[in-house]
């Protein structure tokens, strides 16, 4: 059925692409959240991912799974992004995320733990956040995303060991941050120093 | 072992498993320094934290879905797009280069006669010409709007005629009603009736033998005048010759006969225009007219007080002036249906105009296509330079003002950011 569908969609049926991607969807979103940080960011990436997909279906060989292929887009898609994010300077990434207004509900356990759970989260964010992209965006695929080393190589189009290092920096880095801030869980969220994130130690 | 290094290696064995000597450096230096040992606990919680962030992503906008799908469907496939940014530059380049293209061809054609040009037409061959007609190829059909100026005269003359005929008919409605006033005085009139018409008759003749089929053209209007007379050269050297002449009605087939044998013509135009009805009602309201001021002479002759002689005055003035313009209206028809109206543009030729009117073979046709189109490029290519030198203080002034345009903008951009920075 699904080489069926890929025919049509081929052939031009956007209905046909649409109910081939659409298992991918929450997918797509969750990496383009991960590396943008923000949802209207993450909203116009995933349009332009399913647009490139989509008159890209034709080279699509399925060598890889189509899962693969459109997280592939994305991730490409999310690095011009930060690219453009980059040469023209905004807001932070932490501005952007106040502003999203997101408050995830956390659907395990008691109040307290979920307070705790969530408090925790977003001090990690933070600490990710204030990472640079270069280390940011590998250790997220890598260890928010669970991908392995060859895969991040292959879609950022870098060699194995640079990727393997900057992950490593970056690790480094956040431990750093997180033990610097005060933060590991379990400890109280008040004692997090408010304030800019530190680089250095 | 310092903590630096201990930190070094402790990144380096991240991605992969320590061997039992760096093993043994790393716990020695934990043991010893209470920092970096907390620093490696939150190292090994690091990954089940981060990992846990993926809890934390937002649900996907709701309409999202339906954005990009109804987004898919406004853009076709086949509409391969490479990206956003790179398309844009390649747009505004093609539209740069045909800005380009346009100022360059369009400045070009239209400048091409003011600027100077391959041949100089000095002040004094302009006097002798008269007029200079701007474009050497605009004969036949086209010669009444290229020359406007030099046709001035007749053209006027044309007008008046026109407002004469309108005049004419506008007074339609009261005509019939004189006439019919007129018929009880003069029952008799309407038999003495003469058809009145007015002829125009315009041509071109092509000759090769310019001044004497000019000279022989003005001679053979015996009995007419020439109301119009005027030689222009065209940039080719060829000259043109615009006449216009009356000649006696009866006498205009003869005279047109007697113009074949003077050149080729080209172009003959003939109007005959029928003012019979308008004439006569003209006639007829010039006669009720002098009725009414014969009339006011005898109301003069018996007049009482001061009041009616004044009243009588005007009248009498006002029916004097009708009398005249009736009549002065009257002459001028008479004259024109007396006279007939020809006009003849004379054209010159040269001995190879001729020639070339005998069959060329395709080869020859083709050779002769390839030389005209590649005098024509040559030709605008000469004409595009000179009109880009002519256009250089422009072109200068405009990239002066771009340049300044630009460095304003950068200097804001460089401003924001550094606000942006200070903030």
């Amino acid at each position: 059925m699904t080489e069926d569908l890929l025919r049509r969609a081929r052939a031009g049926d956007s209905r046909s692409f649409e109910m081939l991607v659409t298992t991918h969807e929450q997918t797509v979103w969750r990496v383009c959240w991960q590396m943008l940080g923000n949802s209207e960011d993450a909203a116009d990436a995933l349009q332009q991912t399913m647009l490139r997909a989509w008159q890209g279906i034709g080279s699509f060989r399925g060598e890889a799974t189509l899962g693969t292929w459109l997280y592939r887009i994305a991730v490409s898609v999310c690095l011009d992004a930060l690219r453009r994010r980059k040469a023209r300077p905004q807001v932070s990434m932490d501005q952007l995320r106040e502003e999203d207004g997101f408050d995830p509900p956390s659907r395990e356990a008691g109040p307290e733990q979920a307070l705790e759970q969530k408090e925790d989260r977003e001090a990690v964010r933070e600490a990710l956040n204030s990472l640079s992209d270069e280390q940011r965006v590998p250790l997220t695929l890598f260890a928010v995303d669970q991908r392995p080393y060859e895969e991040i190589a292959e879609l950022l189009s870098l060699p194995v060991g640079t990727v393997k290092s900057r992950i490593s920096r970056g690790r480094m880095q956040l431990a750093k941050i997180l033990r610097e801030n005060g933060n590991y869980p379990g400890a109280a969220a008040s004692k997090r120093v408010k304030g800019g994130p530190i680089h250095e130690l | 072992m310092n903590c630096e290094a201990y930190q070094a290696l402790l990144t380096s064995c991240l991605d992969r498993e320590p061997t039992p000597e760096e093993a043994a450096q790393l716990s020695a230096h934990e043991a010893e320094c209470p920092e970096c040992r907390a620093l490696r606990e939150s190292l090994e919680l690091l990954p089940d934290r981060l990992a846990g962030l993926r809890e934390d992503v937002p649900p996907m906008p709701a309409d999202l879905h339906q954005r990009w799908t109804l987004m898919l469907e406004e853009k076709p496939m086949e509409n391969k797009q490479t990206r956003k940014p790179a398309r844009r530059r390649q747009l505004a380049g093609i539209l740069a280069a045909a800005a380009a293209l346009v100022f360059i061809v369009g400045g070009t054609l239209m400048t091409r006669d003011d600027l100077p040009s391959r041949t100089k037409t000095n002040a004094a061959s302009k006097e002798s010409a008269g007029v200079t007609v701007s474009n050497a190829s605009s004969y036949g059909n086209g010669v009444y709007a290229s020359s406007a100026r030099g046709y001035e005269a007749p053209a006027e003359a044309m007008v008046m005629d026109d407002y004469d005929t309108a005049a004419f008919y506008e007074e339609d409605m009261e005509a019939e009603e004189a006439a019919a006033f007129d018929a009880d005085d003069d029952g008799g009139a309407a038999e003495e009736r003469e058809t009145k018409l007015i002829r125009n008759v315009s041509l071109t003749i092509v000759s090769r033998d310019f001044d004497n089929s000019l000279e022989s053209l003005k001679n053979l209007a015996e009995g007419g005048w020439i109301s119009y007379s005027s030689v222009t050269a065209g940039s080719n050297g060829l000259r043109t010759a615009w006449l216009t002449l009356r000649i006696p009605a009866e006498a205009v087939d003869a005279y047109l006969s007697g113009t074949e044998a003077l050149g080729r013509i080209t172009r003959m135009e003939e109007t005959t225009r029928d003012v019979t009805d308008s004439y006569y009602d003209t006639a007829s309201r010039l006669e009720s007219q002098k009725a009414l001021l014969a009339r006011y002479q005898q109301l003069v002759a018996q007049a009482e007080d001061m009041s009616d002689l004044l009243v009588l005055e005007n009248a009498m003035s006002e029916a004097q002036r009708q009398i005249d313009s009736y009549t002065a209206s009257l002459r001028s028809t008479d004259s024109k249906v007396r006279y007939a109206t020809v006009e003849i543009s004379l054209r010159e030729e040269k001995e190879q105009e001729r020639l070339q009117t005998t069959e060329l073979s395709l080869g020859e046709r083709i050779g002769a296509a390839i030389s005209v189109g590649w005098t024509a490029l040559a030709d605008f290519l000469e004409d595009a330079l000179v009109f880009l030198v002519a256009a250089l203080p422009f072109l200068i002034l405009a990239g002066a003002v771009i340049a300044c345009a630009v460095i304003v903008q950068r200097r804001r951009k460089a401003r924001k950011a550094k606000e942006e920075k200070a903030e």
